[in-house]
């Protein structure tokens, strides 16, 4: 279990002291995948930095498994590194090494186990990941899905409880996203790792993680079960990550003059999407809606997203069209009217 | 310099004369004496290129301020005073050495003195080229900062380092040439004490294509050599 407790850190830079992290508080538990989420500069990237300590927090502590790492020395510090792994945007092959040799340093940094080990071990791991023939390539010869493959075996080698992944997948085509996602989701059932995912792509907290936290600058804006941040985003910080296309509030129902006559739907999690909502809103109450934009994505085998819905005829008609949907289960109505409110989703 | 009597075929003849009894062993003496400095100028400018770099108030293990600041001030000490006056200052170090502070061997005092600063910029320079992400990954997998210098910085950097080597290599080649005036033996001192001071011209100009080829011939090598070693560039 990963505990971050009031955790902060500040910068003296140039232009002025900066707060990285004001105050975070959070629980990993055993076996999760944590999604840490945010904007650029929200204080993502400090925040892992935090956990294996390669930043050290101005105040605060982080416990790992009830022990605190603050209170460690550099060089029990690097003991914990080696049950703390972490792999990285860019990477970070030795260039000059071929794979094999890679994925075989953080052992003969680790100086524990002979060389013929670490060889077999490193072999095991190529074969894990799903590349055995490369173990003689350097990494210029290898695709960036491939390289960021043998940077996961690295950081297995010697063995950890928890993987830290910062931006692990930004610098990678979605198909590749997806296939490195996959691994990551396979190594932390078959090998019961805990992984904390940095990203500022609600796509990768939708395609793997059980728990996300949304960070705002510095501070969490919002934390809870993927699922339910989700059904029910509270913060504007989440809405905005979640329908980014709502981002702006009002403005979101278009400026135009038949913004009046626009509602949003919102799917919370249901099987509402898949049913054929608008036709039968058209037999049930006699009212036509065309549908002006849509997004919808699914979480975990349930619908969540967004449709803007253009009412014609008079505001009666789109009275009478919020008075329906509304006793749908899982969907939220909002009008222009109802007065968007950024913290906390109006009604 | 008298250009219709320095190529006369009388002179032709003898300048060939000159060429056949000392070229051989002078071209010899500058291969030697250039390969020595350089071989010690790296032995002292590595290891002090590598603490430039990690000693730094933002290097991975830094060092105490004044101590940083008394070897840079020092490497540009040394970096800033002409050639030919450090082969004058050293002179009590040369003989403390070498026992004598003339001749060939004695000229490499100097040439090292002269050239371990340079080799140490040089490093520094490399070394600086590691990318900060690739040694923060090292830290993270819990690399103590000596294992970061000898198992990443170093490693990364072989073939920038085989460059800048070969640049050391050419540019105390040309210092060689300097070290005439205190005996130093070498193709240089023949260009200067036979081409120049007793006007065999022709001798001079030969000199200076025994010293082109060697330049050439050792970037050609060093090239190659950090282009081979470089498997950024391996297809």
């Amino acid at each position: 279990m990963i505990e971050l407790i009031n955790l902060s850190k500040s910068f003296v830079t140039a232009a002025g002291e900066v707060d990285a992290l004001r105050g975070v508080t959070l629980t990993i538990n055993d076996g999760d995948i944590y999604g840490i989420i945010g904007m650029s500069g929200a204080g993502k990237s400090t925040l892992v930095r935090c956990i294996n300590m390669l930043e050290r927090p101005t105040s605060g502590d982080v416990r790992l498994n009830g022990v605190s790492l603050t209170g460690l020395s550099e060089a029990e510090l690097r003991q914990v590194r080696r049950r703390v792994t972490m792999i990285f945007q860019g990477f970070n092959l030795l260039m000059q090494r071929n794979c094999l040799q890679n994925i075989m340093l953080p052992l003969k940094l680790a100086g524990s186990v002979s060389k013929e080990d670490a060889e077999k071990r490193a072999l095991q791991l190529l074969e894990m990941v799903g590349l055995p023939d490369k173990a003689k390539a350097y990494p210029a010869q290898l695709s960036g899905g491939q390289q960021q493959r043998i940077a996961i075996a690295r950081a297995l080698a010697t063995e950890p409880e928890v993987l830290l992944c910062d931006e692990a997948t930004s610098a990678l085509d979605p198909k590749t996203t997806h296939q490195i996602l996959e691994l990551i989701r396979e190594i932390n059932r078959r090998l019961g790792i805990t992984v904390i995912v940095i990203t500022h792509q609600m796509s990768v907290v939708q395609e793997i993680c059980n728990r996300v936290a949304i960070l705002e600058n510095g501070a969490v804006a919002e934390e809870g079960e993927v699922s339910r941040v989700f059904t029910d985003p509270q913060a504007h910080a989440t809405q905005t990550l979640v329908y980014p296309e709502l981002a702006d509030g009002s403005a979101a129902f278009g400026t135009d003059a038949s913004a009046r006559q626009r509602i949003r739907l919102i799917f919370n999690g249901s099987e509402a999407a898949s049913e054929p909502l608008l036709s039968r809103m058209a037999i049930d109450a006699g009212l036509l809606a065309s549908v002006h934009t849509a997004s919808m994505r699914s979480v975990g085998g349930k619908v969540y997203g967004y449709m803007l819905l253009e009412i014609p005829g008079g505001p009666n008609d789109v009275a009478r069209a919020v008075e329906y949907l509304r006793k749908q289960p899982q969907v939220t109505v909002q009008t222009l009217s109802a007065q968007y409110t950024s913290q906390g989703g109006a009604q | 310099m008298n250009f219709t009597t320095a190529f006369t075929p009388e002179k032709l003849q003898e300048a060939w004369d000159i060429i056949q009894r000392d070229f051989l062993t002078e071209t010899w003496a500058t291969v030697y004496v250039t390969l020595l400095s350089t071989l010690f100028a790296i032995v002292i400018g590595l290891p002090l290129g590598c603490v430039l770099v990690m000693g730094d108030a933002k290097g991975i293990r830094p060092l105490p301020a004044p101590l940083m600041k008394f070897l840079n001030v020092l490497i540009n000490f040394l970096r800033s005073v002409p050639f030919l006056i450090l082969i004058v200052m050293v002179i009590p170090l040369t003989r403390l050495i070498v026992g004598t502070s003339v001749g060939t061997v004695a000229s490499i005092v100097p040439l090292v003195v002269a050239a371990f600063p340079f080799v140490a910029r040089l490093v520094e320079g490399s070394l600086r080229e590691v990318s900060p992400n690739v040694i923060e990954t090292a830290q993270s997998m819990g690399a103590t900062p000596m294992q970061i210098l000898l198992h990443v910085m170093l490693p990364e950097s072989v073939p920038s380092l085989i460059t800048n080597f070969t640049l050391a290599i050419t540019t105390i080649l040309g210092y060689t040439a300097m070290s005439g005036a205190i005996g130093g033996g070498g193709i240089g001192k023949t260009a200067i004490t036979i081409g120049y001071q007793r006007y065999r011209y022709a001798v001079l100009y030969a000199c200076v294509i025994v010293l082109v080829i060697l330049v050439q011939l050792f970037q050609t090598i060093g090239t190659w050599l950090a282009r081979k070693s470089d498997k950024r560039l391996k297809q």
